[in-house]
């Protein structure tokens, strides 16, 4: 069998790198490792546009807002190239102020920010939503710590899931995150993926099937992650433990 | 009279709390500014000479405990909450606990650490003659989500106390920039000699410019973001230091050497290379000449200093075992190197609490660079991860690369000192954050066999 490659390109990682979203990385690279599948991970920053045609997934982490100005700006350039790649169905994960900026727009006082990736849209507040927060997506429950002052509005796009404890998009309407293909966006930080494999296997598989039309993926010994989890979700309330 | 009753129901609180092992660092105060909320005001008045607050992210409670022995040695009555809790009810227990019961307080100097987010909350109630400044790095805790919104909370501040002196960082861009907007007499310290700290970050790498957004360009980088810069697009750059350090390299040891003005040159050993201890000490040896002490006072201070519980703590239980507290990635990183230089067979304890002392989310544990410890993962038998959120620590090793059949996850405190002290190897590290470092320190200590095992001045 000829081996499996994906190639992941992390955009504006030295920007965005609060809260130790580049674990999510190390998790899809290691997920990937157990499993014989190389990862190439190309590290795209500001002006140094890529090309993208090789690129099965894309990851955006999140970052401070004196950040997001410079990231916002460099990022029209490799709108069309992004458009092109979300439309061919290839995975993008954005966490938080990479969630924010593929909206309409992200408003904060005088400054607007936003690439119109999708639709959806994000006015910032002054009180911090902040907090362990569990999401249900249907088929399994997301586990992470979410810290943002934005409240994002969906405007009609589906979820990334349901809000079983904590605040999500806007505290409202009980709605986390954007899906559109495969797009996720998400405000879980925690990072997200180790504590969620899951969700990491599924942006996998999705890679694989684009690239290769591989269906299946060999299981892993997830234990650690199960008692992890497990854990986890007793912290927050002993009742949501069978979600692990 | 409100004042009396917040004293005296406070003091019987901190020896309650004490008598049941407590170390009611914060509790008694607590109660008192409940009772008497303007009671931080009513201390500080008391003062006769001098409040310095020593603030930052990484640090502080080393610095301030050098210039507390300086004070002292200088033959000066001072007030210091040396064991670290650093929120305002913690500064006015370190005041309850040294005053009378009718609120007197008999002291020249207060010398008061100062949580770096509650800064602005502590000058509402007291005006300090001093601020020292150590660091100010990107923290992940909760409520410091970013380092422009702390900029500008301290900043604040600042603007309403004219008069306070500043003792600020040359090598830390932000605390520069912090300089370069105010109008205070300030002054600079800063490492001279461009010295390799063996850091691997690479947080320079997205060091912006606080003035004008461009990225900065180092000439010489320590570790996090400290270093030699220059803007390439304004003109803010690294300020000359009133009070330069060099160091030089001798066999196993390091001497600073800090020159001020006017003959003010004071000359330290280190037996270890951790940059921490060398900036804080550096810090508190600047402090001293602002506040006008001699060299020798500054010296003999300095030699009196003791570290305070957990930083670097030897005990010995079988084999010697060091305890340190570290509470992010830099301070993490930081004694991750320091494990990473010795090469005896060894358990590595790490434990993290998420407390909302030590910041509710522990997604730093990423931002921390535990790989270093791959590279002796052959010197490591076994390695144990404790405290509340013992198994985002077990998922950050495993996702590390080290070998699952290598780790124990601990239930309790108790169970991770039993298995650093079990596995055989020669020596042990235990790792944790704040709070955890009470009840693990007391484990230790009760479990000590050996006399012998003192602490050695080192990290903070
Ligand atoms: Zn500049």
């Amino acid at each position: 069998m000829k081996m499996l490659k994906l190639t992941l390109c992390h955009l504006y990682p030295e920007l965005l790198n609060l809260y130790g979203d580049s674990g999510n990385v190390l998790t899809l690279i290691r997920r990937c490792q157990w499993r014989g599948i190389y990862v190439d991970v190309i590290n795209c920053g500001v002006g140094s546009a890529a090309d993208f045609e090789n690129v099965d997934i894309f990851f955006m982490g999140g970052g401070a807002d004196s950040n997001l100005g410079l990231v916002s700006n460099d990022m029209n350039n490799i709108k069309p190239q992004l458009e092109l790649a979300v439309e061919q169905g290839k995975v993008l994960l954005a966490i938080c102020g990479g969630y924010q900026l593929l909206g309409k727009y992200y408003r904060k006082k005088d400054t607007v920010l936003g690439l119109g990736l999708l639709d959806f849209y994000t006015e910032a507040t002054d009180k911090n939503f902040s907090g362990n927060i569990v999401v249900d997506t249907g088929d399994y429950h997301l586990i992470g710590f979410e810290n943002h002052k934005g409240r994002t509005y969906l405007n009609g796009l589906s979820p990334l899931g349901q809000v079983i404890s904590g605040f999500g998009n806007n505290g409202k309407d009980k709605t986390e995150g954007v899906r559109y293909k495969n797009v996720i966006g998400t405000y879980l930080h925690g990072p997200l993926l180790p504590k969620n494999p899951k969700l990491c296997d599924e942006i996998i598989k999705i890679a694989l099937k684009n690239k290769y039309g591989i269906e299946d993926l060999q299981e892993l010994d997830d234990s650690l992650e199960i008692k992890a989890r497990q854990h986890t979700l007793k912290l927050i309330n002993s009742k949501f433990v069978s979600f692990a | 009279m409100r004042k009396i009753l917040a004293i005296i129901i406070a003091k019987i609180a901190i020896a309650l709390a004490k008598l049941m092992g407590h170390k009611g660092t914060n509790f008694g105060g607590e109660i008192a500014l409940r009772i008497c909320p303007d009671i931080l005001a009513w201390f500080g008045s008391q003062v006769k000479k001098k409040i310095i607050l020593v603030t930052g992210t990484n640090g502080k409670t080393s610095t301030n405990n050098m210039i507390y022995s300086m004070i002292r040695q200088s033959g000066h009555t001072c007030v210091c909450n040396k064991l670290g809790a650093n929120l305002d009810s913690g500064l006015i227990s370190a005041f309850i606990n040294s005053c009378t019961l009718t609120g007197r307080i008999d002291a020249e100097y207060a010398s008061l650490e100062v949580d770096e987010a509650s800064l602005a909350k502590v000058m509402a109630h007291l005006k300090p003659d001093t601020i020292v400044f150590t660091n100010l790095f990107r923290d992940q805790l909760d409520g410091y989500t970013e380092l422009d919104a702390l900029l500008d909370k301290i900043r604040g501040s600042l603007e309403k106390s004219q008069d306070t002196v500043l003792l600020l960082n040359s090598d830390d861009p932000s605390l520069a920039s912090l300089g370069e907007d105010l109008a205070h007499a300030k002054y600079y310290y800063g490492i001279e000699t461009q010295m390799d700290m063996g850091s691997q970050d690479v947080d320079k790498d997205s060091v912006l410019c606080k003035l004008c957004g461009e990225k900065l360009d180092y000439d010489h980088y320590f570790y996090s973001q400290l270093g030699h810069y220059t803007c390439t697009k304004c003109h803010f750059k690294r300020p000359i230091p009133d009070f330069k350090a060099f160091i030089e390299d001798k066999g196993q040891k390091r001497e600073l050497t800090a020159i001020g003005k006017d003959d003010f040159k004071v000359v330290r050993d280190f037996t270890t290379n951790d940059s921490y201890s060398i900036y804080n000490t550096l810090a508190a040896i600047s402090a001293g000449g602002v506040l006008g002490f001699t060299a020798e006072s500054v010296k003999k201070g300095l030699e009196n200093y003791r570290p305070q519980v957990g930083r670097m703590e030897n005990f010995y239980i079988g084999k010697p075992i060091t305890l340190n507290l570290a509470k992010n990635p830099v301070g993490f990183n930081e004694t991750l190197k320091i494990i990473s230089q010795d090469m005896s067979s060894k358990v590595v304890a790490i434990g993290v609490n998420d407390l909302p002392q030590d910041g509710r989310d522990v997604s730093w544990l990423w931002d921390t660079n535990f790989e270093i410890l791959l590279d002796i993962d052959d010197t490591i038998v076994n390695y144990t991860v404790f405290g509340r959120r013992r198994y985002d620590m077990a998922l950050r090793l495993k996702y590390a690369g080290i070998d699952e059949n290598k780790l124990t996850v601990a239930e309790t405190v108790e169970d991770a000192i039993d298995s650093v002290v079990k596995n055989l190897s020669d020596t042990g590290y235990v790792l944790l954050n704040y709070s955890l470092l009470f009840e693990t320190q007391k484990i230790l200590k009760g479990r000590n066999e050996d006399v012998k095992a003192d602490s050695v001045p080192s990290v903070s």
